[in-house]
């Protein structure tokens, strides 16, 4: 009985196809971000553990401050030859390589002297030539470098910029441009390219030089043939200072990988939650689509019953046309994911995230949840269509447009889903504001919410129909009587105008949401940092997050004795066992350039920062219960602990502080912390403005000047740029629903052929016929975006009330004017097919069509 | 003529096919009933436009889970005079072609009663008179008892039986007759 569905499956090609590609979307997404992720992350496993090749074990320090901007701490020189001492080693070198931390940074100047590369890693390596079984790289023209004024450079790097053997280059690192001459090229693993990462490789002493730092960031060990690696470790385990461990080579690697790692599930994750979202909007499509197709075919269905079919063979039937729909779609959708992984290598690279490259993993897991998900998404959309097959009664194969019976769930079916949908709001609501819930918790609240309240919306909404139908409508009803009809026929069956609708608006309603927050959000940060800094210049690292040479801000000093020059150092301490970002700041000056909002204290309080004093932000102090005169440790990266005396609190702004949780002085963050460097240096005036500053600052090419407006904007370019992502990931499913519209018209226009024949021979033109179907089309749309842009809107305002804590501001974005426009694009776009079918219609046949 | 085939249910009375009150049964019940005991000849012919003719003629069997008896196929397709048409879709078919195929169609399943719909309703006199020649000869070769309705009284020459019905109750009742007694025997109930 199946077959019959296949076979009217087969002869309806086009519109099996337009119906599947609802489904091919999502699933490619799915595949797409699972392609692209697992090959992001064997790049990245093989990047990591081709960094320990030949390695048994390692030697590393270990971090007293996550995420500290100085890195591990070192291991001491004098380690290494003690360890070749012992038997069970065969060989073992030391290195200044880390590829997981700020320790071994060197950014490249260009023949410009612009620093290469902004937002993938600058890697400034010491490495031992005579040791190369364990070096990483591999030497491809030239020598290792050996000596003070030699580099060794990555080959993509060095084709990129021109730069050959025998060149010289500059370095800019912990202190002023140096220059080196390249010895030779190299490239790393096995891989071409770290992903736009660029490296310099020079020798030990060198390397230690310009890091300013000592020791080695790792020893790298192999042990003789038949030395158990375990008896080894613990061995070297009892050689080692407090601040550093052993562990094998894969064990370390993974370590390493950890922060990375983080990053690509979390991508992951995301990526796959805008497949989701589109699987959803292909469901409503399919839904649709099989719905009209299953009441178009009702006469069919009825004969199939007279002829002896069941009930359940006539569902079972349009489950199989679902299941083949979805299976045929998914293998679709998963190659095109392939495709799909590289098209989205090329958006995150846009948005400023260069990845290295490997081979593409297609994982089994990849092709069964790609096959899975989209299967079982058509499947459920076609529950409902099979079940009214299901009800078509056997009189219908003889009574002309005999219309199916209104099932219970239909007659209850409102109320209900209004439950749904304040209950999917309720859930949304709890999910954002409820505190002490776990993240995965949060999420699920947000996810399941956020797909109940549409659901129910969408249901619903066959009731709001006419009434919205009828103000959108008006001015399309009032081009003539194509346009009259356009507006009767979108009203005709409110229910599928309802579908049809609801899948533009739960992208529009998506859209509408990330809007509404980005540009609150955006507003908030901008304002902040406007607020915060009252000096009318602020010198940050090229790419605003990194940090500075100190010496850059005292050249400013030097060169401005006329005006305030107020550096902050910044990294992270620990504190009651928490990393905190710790600032150091100048006592005498930063009042003059960060405006203070003090809850305890004042300005005159920054003086005590020279006594060991500490100026704490309000939900720092309320966090670990402090208070004016408490006092708090406060460990650095290299594990010195100070007793610090609360000597004020401030409260900045929580989206967007620009100092730290902790400002202690500079002399005393000098005396603590490795490697100070600046996260900011606040000029209040100059007579030569922006390109004055950089002038003076010559030497140093890793700093970008701003004034204080342009570094707000810069500093929230960010977001901008994950909100254009995000418009474009939500773009897909504004795709999906349009192929959802062009099914819905195109079988509309089928059922009305006669219809349309009866008009045109009535005096119809082609022209009008087309207008007619355009307008239906660009109601539904509009109906879409009168209820997903309110929908979007309302959880903005929610989302805005739960972050109100951040002082997140709620704007009505003047976008949301584009997106009626896009909206009334994609009515047009929609109707381009269907309307064109209509219009050729040939008159006589359609009059005579059964 | 929809009562009698168990499509619609009446408000009160009783019908029996063979030994089977339908007018009590529940749907799965009549879906096997149907199977066994009823066939069904339409006026729009209500053939699968994507299925070709003898896919069309087979259906029924197949919907029940059954092989067709591959001789008794062929028979059926030839008394129809289908043999040359097996492969064609409805929509290559003539209206007689297709009511042919539609009258095929029951007699493979050899029901207990063929119950036919104004059959010649929708067809020129000619593609007419060779549907009622189908009709009367599955029952003279076949034995299949087939109940027809028709407005038109060269169709119900075909019968050996004619019941007159009129505003829904039978009035008449009479054997074999020519077209012209019927004629009379309209103009007579009609009157």
């Amino acid at each position: 009985m199946t077959w019959v569905a296949l076979k009217s499956l087969m002869e309806r090609r086009t519109r099996a196809a337009l119906t599947a590609l609802a489904v091919v979307l999502g699933v490619a997404m799915i595949a797409g971000s699972l392609i692209l992720t697992d090959t992001i992350d064997r790049a990245f496993t093989n990047v990591y553990s081709s960094s320990y090749t030949n390695t048994d074990l390692v030697v590393r320090g270990t971090p007293v401050v996550d995420g500290s901007f100085a890195g591990a701490p070192t291991v001491p020189a004098s380690l290494l030859p003690r360890i070749r001492a012992r038997p069970g080693v065969l060989a073992a070198a030391g290195t200044l390589v880390d590829l997981s931390g700020p320790s071994s940074v060197a950014k490249l100047l260009d023949r410009d002297g612009k620093v290469i590369a902004s937002n993938a890693p600058t890697f400034g390596f010491g490495v031992d030539p005579t040791q190369p079984q364990f070096n990483p790289l591999t030497l491809v023209t030239g020598t290792w470098a050996s000596g003070p004024g030699q580099v060794v450079i990555d080959s993509s790097t060095a084709a990129a910029h021109g730069y050959e053997v025998g060149d010289r280059i500059g370095v800019v690192a912990e202190g002023p441009v140096r220059t080196f001459r390249i010895v030779g090229l190299a490239t790393f693993g096995d891989l071409n390219s770290l992903g736009g990462a660029t490296i310099a490789v020079f020798d030990i002493p060198t390397a230690r030089a310009v890091l300013n730092t000592t020791g080695f960031t790792a020893i790298q060990i192999a042990a003789r043939p038949g030395v158990s690696s375990e008896a080894l470790a613990r061995e070297v385990d009892r050689m080692l200072p407090a601040a550093a461990h052993v562990a094998t080579g894969d064990e370390q690697a993974a370590t390493d990988k950890q922060g990375v790692a983080q990053g690509i599930s979390f991508i992951r994750g995301l990526l796959l939650a805008f497949g989701g979202i589109a699987l959803f909007v292909g469901a409503f499509v399919i839904f649709n689509t099989l719905s009209i197709t299953v009441a178009q075919r009702s006469r069919e269905v009825a004969t199939l019953r007279t002829l002896g079919a069941s009930r359940r063979q006539l569902m079972r039937s349009v489950i199989a046309e679902a299941a083949i729909i979805g299976f045929g779609a998914s293998l679709i959708g998963l190659g095109l994911g392939l495709g799909l992984a590289k098209g989205l290598t090329a958006l995150l690279r846009v948005t400023g995230l260069d990845l290295p490259q490997g081979d593409t993993v297609f994982a089994v897991r990849t092709i069964v949840v790609s096959l899975i998900a989209g299967t079982v998404v058509t499947l459920l959309a076609g529950v409902v269509p099979a079940i009214r097959a299901m009800r078509v009664p056997p009189i219908s194969a003889v009574r002309e447009g005999a219309s199916l019976p209104a099932g219970r769930l239909s007659r209850r079916a409102p109320v209900v889903c209004l439950i749904a949908a304040v209950i999917g709001g309720a859930l949304v609501v709890r999910g954002l504001l409820a505190g002490g819930l776990a993240t995965g918790e949060r999420f699920l609240m947000l996810g399941g919410g956020t797909f109940v309240l549409f659901l129910g919306i969408a249901v619903v909404s066959s009731r709001l129909v006419r009434p919205v139908a009828g103000i959108v409508g008006w001015p399309v009803g009032r081009g003539g009587a194509a346009g009259a009809l356009a507006r009767e026929n979108a009203v005709r069956n409110p229910a599928r105008t309802a579908a049809t609708a609801a899948a533009l608006m739960v992208g529009l309603a998506l859209v509408t949401f990330v809007s509404a927050l980005g540009t609150g959000l955006i507003g908030t940060a901008r304002s902040d940092v406007r607020d915060q800094v009252s000096a009318s210049y602020v010198v940050t690292s090229a790419d605003g997050y990194e940090t500075v040479p100190a010496a850059a801000g005292r050249t400013l000093a030097a060169a401005l004795p006329g005006s305030v020059v107020s550096s902050v150092r910044e990294d992270r301490g620990r504190v009651d066992g928490d990393a905190v970002p710790v600032s150091g700041v100048d006592p005498r000056t930063i009042a003059r350039a960060y405006r203070f909002r003090w809850t305890s204290g004042s300005e005159p309080s920054l003086a005590n920062l020279d006594r060991n004093g500490v100026v704490v932000t309000q939900s720092f102090a309320k966090d670990h219960g402090l208070d004016l005169g408490s006092r708090i440790p406060i460990v650095s990266p290299s594990g010195k602990r100070s007793i610090m005396t609360v000597a004020g609190v401030y409260n900045p702004p929580k989206l967007s502080p620009i100092l730290g949780s902790a400002l202690i002085s500079q002399r005393a963050f000098d005396a603590t912390f490795p490697r100070a460097k600046d996260r900011y240096t606040f000029v209040s005036y100059t007579s030569d403005g922006v390109a004055g500053l950089e002038r003076i600052l010559a030497a140093y090419p890793d700093t970008k000047v701003a004034t204080t407006a342009d570094y707000a904007d810069a500093a929230t370019s960010e977001l901008a740029t994950i909100l254009n992502l995000l418009y474009v990931l939500l773009g897909l499913s504004v795709i999906v629903s349009i192929f959802g519209m062009v099914n819905t018209l195109a079988l509309a226009v089928h059922e009305r052929t006669r219809e349309i024949g009866m008009l045109r021979a009535v005096g119809m033109t082609r022209r009008q016929v087309r207008a007619m179907v355009r307008g239906e089309s660009v109601i539904t749309a509009l109906i879409g975006a009168a209820l997903g842009i309110p929908v979007g809107i309302g959880m903005a305002a929610i989302a805005t009330q739960a972050l109100s804590d951040w002082g997140v501001e709620f704007i009505v974005p003047g976008t949301l004017l584009w997106f009626v426009l896009v909206a009334i694009l994609v009515g047009v776009l929609a109707a381009v097919m269907p309307a064109r079918r209509a219009s050729r219609l040939a008159v006589l046949c359609a009059l005579q069509y059964e | 003529m929809h009562i009698l085939a168990g499509l619609d249910r009446p408000t009160e009375g009783a019908v029996w096919i063979g030994d089977h009150q339908i007018t009590t049964m529940g749907d799965n019940a009549l879906t096997k009933l149907r199977r066994r005991h009823i066939g069904f000849v339409f006026q729009f012919f209500n053939l699968l436009p994507t299925l070709t003719a003898e896919e069309n003629i087979t259906l029924p069997a197949r919907i029940a889970g059954k092989r067709p008896d591959a001789r008794w196929l062929d028979e059926v397709i030839a008394s129809v005079r289908l043999a040359e048409r097996r492969r064609h879709r409805p929509a290559q078919l003539s209206g007689g072609q297709q009511q042919r195929v539609a009258i095929a169609r029951v007699m493979l399943a050899r029901p207990t009663v063929m119950l036919a719909d104004e059959p010649t309703g929708n067809l020129d006199s000619r593609s007419g008179a060779e549907v009622l020649e189908m009709l009367r000869r599955s029952v003279t070769d076949h034995g299949q008892t087939t109940v027809m309705v028709t407005h038109d009284a060269t169709a119900a020459t075909i019968a050996d039986r004619i019941v007159f019905l009129a505003d829904g109750r039978i009035v008449r009742s009479q054997g074999r007759s020519t077209a012209a007694e019927v004629l009379e025997a309209l103009a007579e109930v009609t009157r």
